[in-house]
C-alpha cells in the first residue's frame, strides 16, 4: 500500500495544475471547476497507473512493495478521493474562509494595522454577502424570478443534507440572525 | 487491508463521539472536541490494530496487507483524513455562511441581500461577523486592539501573508472569499 499512498498524492498534483492553470493561463472564474476536472482525470488515471508500474517504483524497499494487485490499486483509488476531498477543503479555506481573508486584509495594509471602517471599507459585510449570493447564482445554485430566490433541485437537497446532518450531530448555526 | 478498515471504522466511532460531545458541551466551541478527539481516535486505532488479528477473522490472505507498518500507516492516514473532512464538514454546518444563506432562502424565497444583510446588523457600527470574528483573531494571538485600531501580530503576519501567497498561486487574485 506503500505505492498506492504515493501515488495517490502524486496524482493530487493534477488537479491543483489545472486550478494553477486556470487561475493564471486561461484566466477563467471557474477555478474549483478546473480542479474537478483534473481529479476525475486522475481517478480515470490511478488504476491504470497503478498497474502498469512496477511495484516498487523504482525505489521502494522490497518489504513495502508486496502489497496484492488488487488490494492496491483499490487503495491508490481510494486515497485518491481522500486527497482530493481535503485539497478541496483547503482551497475553500483558502478562498472562502473569513477569518483568513480579515488577516489577508491586514498583511495588505500598510503597517499592518487596520480599524473597523478601513476593515469594512476592504472587506465588509456587502461584499461578502454579495459575493455569496452572486456565486450561488453563478454555479447555478439558485435563480431569480419574479423577485423570488428559486433553489435548484442540488441546493435543496444540499439544504436537506444540511438540516438532517446538523440535527444528528446536534449543531446550532454560530450566527443568530437578527 | 486491516488498517484502513479499521481506520474507517475507529473514525465512525469519532463521528459518533462528537455527536454525543457537540450535546453534552454549552458553548459553540465544537474545536475543543474535535481537537481532543483526533489523538484519542489514533491511540484507540493503534491499540485496536495491534489487538486484532491480521485477518481480523473474516478477511481473505489476497486482501491483507505484508508489511504491518504499512498496513497501519495507511490505515492511520485514512483516518486522519476522513477525520479532516469531517471536521471541515462540522464547522461548514456550524458556520459556513453559504450555507446559512441557502437555509434562509429555503425558508423564505422572497430573501433578498438587504434583508440578509440587516439580519447581520449590517447598519450597526460592529456587525455579527465582525463581532464574532474579530474577538476570535485577538483570542488567537493573531491581532491585538490598539485604541481604535488593531495590529496585526507575528502569528497573524504568518498566517495572513501565507494564506496571501497560497491564494495568489491558487486563484491569481487577492480578493474573493
Amino acid at each position: 500500500m506503500a505505492k498506492a499512498i504515493l501515488l495517490g498524492a502524486a496524482l493530487e498534483l493534477v488537479p491543483i495544475l489545472a486550478m494553477i492553470l486556470a487561475a493564471h493561463v486561461a484566466r477563467t472564474r471557474s477555478i474549483f471547476r478546473a480542479g474537478q476536472l483534473g481529479f476525475l482525470a486522475t481517478l480515470a488515471a490511478v488504476v491504470p497507473l497503478y498497474l502498469a508500474t512496477p511495484a516498487d517504483l523504482g525505489f521502494l524497499p522490497e518489504r513495502f512493495a508486496r502489497t496484492p494487485r488488487a488490494l492496491g490499486a483499490a487503495s491508490a483509488f481510494l486515497l485518491c478521493v481522500l486527497f482530493w476531498f481535503n485539497e478541496a477543503q483547503v482551497f475553500f479555506y483558502v478562498t472562502r474562509s473569513i477569518t483568513l481573508r480579515m488577516l489577508v486584509e491586514f498583511a495588505k495594509s500598510e503597517n499592518g494595522v487596520l480599524d473597523v471602517p478601513h476593515l469594512r471599507a476592504t472587506y465588509g459585510l456587502d461584499s461578502m454577502i454579495h459575493g455569496r449570493f452572486e456565486a450561488l447564482e453563478r454555479n447555478g445554485w439558485m435563480r431569480t424570478e419574479g423577485g423570488r430566490r428559486v433553489l435548484a433541485p442540488k441546493a435543496r437537497l444540499a439544504v436537506a443534507c444540511l438540516r438532517g446532518w446538523r440535527r444528528v450531530l446536534g449543531l446550532d448555526f454560530y450566527l443568530e440572525l437578527e | 487491508m486491516k488498517g484502513p478498515l479499521l481506520g474507517v471504522l475507529v473514525f465512525a466511532a469519532m463521528v459518533s463521539a462528537s455527536a454525543i460531545g457537540f450535546r453534552l458541551q454549552r458553548s459553540k466551541k465544537y474545536y475543543r472536541i474535535l481537537l481532543a478527539e483526533l489523538p484519542l481516535g489514533l491511540i484507540t486505532f493503534f491499540l485496536v490494530w495491534r489487538a486484532t488479528p491480521a485477518t481480523l477473522g473474516f478477511l481473505p490472505e489476497a486482501w491483507l496487507e505484508p508489511s504491518p507498518l504499512v498496513d497501519a500507516g495507511a490505515g492511520a492516514l485514512i483516518c486522519v483524513l476522513l477525520f479532516h473532512c469531517f471536521w471541515d464538514t462540522v464547522y461548514l454546518l456550524h458556520a459556513g455562511l453559504s450555507a446559512q444563506v441557502l437555509v434562509a432562502i429555503d425558508e423564505d424565497p422572497t430573501l433578498d441581500e438587504a434583508r440578509f444583510l440587516r439580519s447581520l446588523g449590517a447598519e450597526k457600527d460592529v456587525d455579527l461577523i465582525l463581532g464574532w470574528r474579530i474577538p476570535n483573531l485577538i483570542r488567537g494571538g493573531h491581532v491585538e486592539p490598539v485604541g481604535t485600531e488593531f495590529r496585526l501580530l507575528p502569528r497573524g503576519r504568518l498566517v495572513g501573508g501565507f494564506t496571501r501567497l497560497l491564494k495568489r498561486i491558487l486563484t491569481g487574485e487577492d480578493g474573493g472569499g
